[in-house]
């Protein structure tokens, strides 16, 4: 009896009480709602939510907030990065496309064929890092290009 | 719109205040439904136009962030008021108490 009065006492219980049903849920809610897309009503809304349910119930709130985000958040995210691809034009095609990963696949055989694990390892990476900076390069100055287009256009 | 128990049971939380502003949570308590299937129904019920949203006044409040709260259209009130008159003639929800039945 003792001992488990102890337990429940102790400061580690404290400091766990006041994580689950302090700090956690608004922490853990916050990262659920980046699910949804940026300007999504819902992100607010479900924060908001949050502070007027009682205390002892906000960690089963949050939990079934993950199935929302899930269910609704990410493929309303998935279909909203997809209208903003479809009007972007593609420049560099190797960022998402089969020929990165054909590359990394073939550094990789290639080492592990010779037995450099590593050395295959660092390839791959390196090629990752080159083509990312590639795309990169090339979509911000693609950005800037249409941004100075569309500024001339307006001044027309 | 396809009658589910779940939006037969959000339409009688809306239309038990039907001039009544409503919030999510509490209305996802008054109907019994979860937020997994409250929320995206919510949406859908905007995107009909059967529901119509804002935002809390900040000055009215203190202490936490601004709710949003769904209203009923006219529209809405027509649509839901006959998905529930039909409902209750349906045997599927016979457990649900209508009211006036």
């Amino acid at each position: 009896m003792a001992e488990l009065f102890e337990a429940v006492t102790s400061w580690q219980t404290l400091l766990l009480v006041l994580l689950v049903f302090g700090l956690a849920p608004g922490l853990v809610l916050r990262g659920i709602v980046r699910l949804y897309p940026k300007d999504h009503p819902r992100r607010r809304e479900l924060v908001a939510e949050l502070y007027v349910i009682p205390r002892w119930e906000r960690p089963l709130f949050v939990a079934e907030q993950l199935e929302v985000g899930l269910t609704e958040g990410l493929p309303e995210r998935v279909r909203a990065r997809r209208a903003r691809r479809r009007g972007r034009p593609r420049l560099w095609p190797a960022k998402d496309s089969y020929l990165t990963i054909t590359l990394i696949l073939t550094s990789l055989i290639t080492g592990l064929a010779g037995g450099f694990l590593q050395i295959s390892i660092a390839w791959s990476i390196g090629i990752e890092a080159v083509l990312m900076t590639a795309w990169w390069m090339a979509d911000s100055a693609s950005l800037r290009r249409r941004g100075r287009h569309r500024a001339s256009s307006r001044r027309r | 719109m396809r009658t589910t128990k779940a939006l037969v049971q959000v339409a009688l939380a809306l239309m038990s205040d039907p001039a009544g502003r409503h919030w999510g949570y509490e209305l996802g308590k008054t109907a019994g439904v979860r937020s997994g299937v409250l929320y995206p129904m919510l949406s859908r019920l905007l995107a009909e136009g059967w529901l119509t949203d804002g935002w809390e006044d900040p000055a009215t409040i203190s202490g936490r962030p601004p709710r949003r709260y769904y209203e009923l259209t006219e529209e809405g009130r027509v649509r839901l008021g006959g998905l529930l008159r039909q409902a209750s003639l349906d045997k599927r929800f016979t457990n649900l108490s209508f009211g006036w039945s």
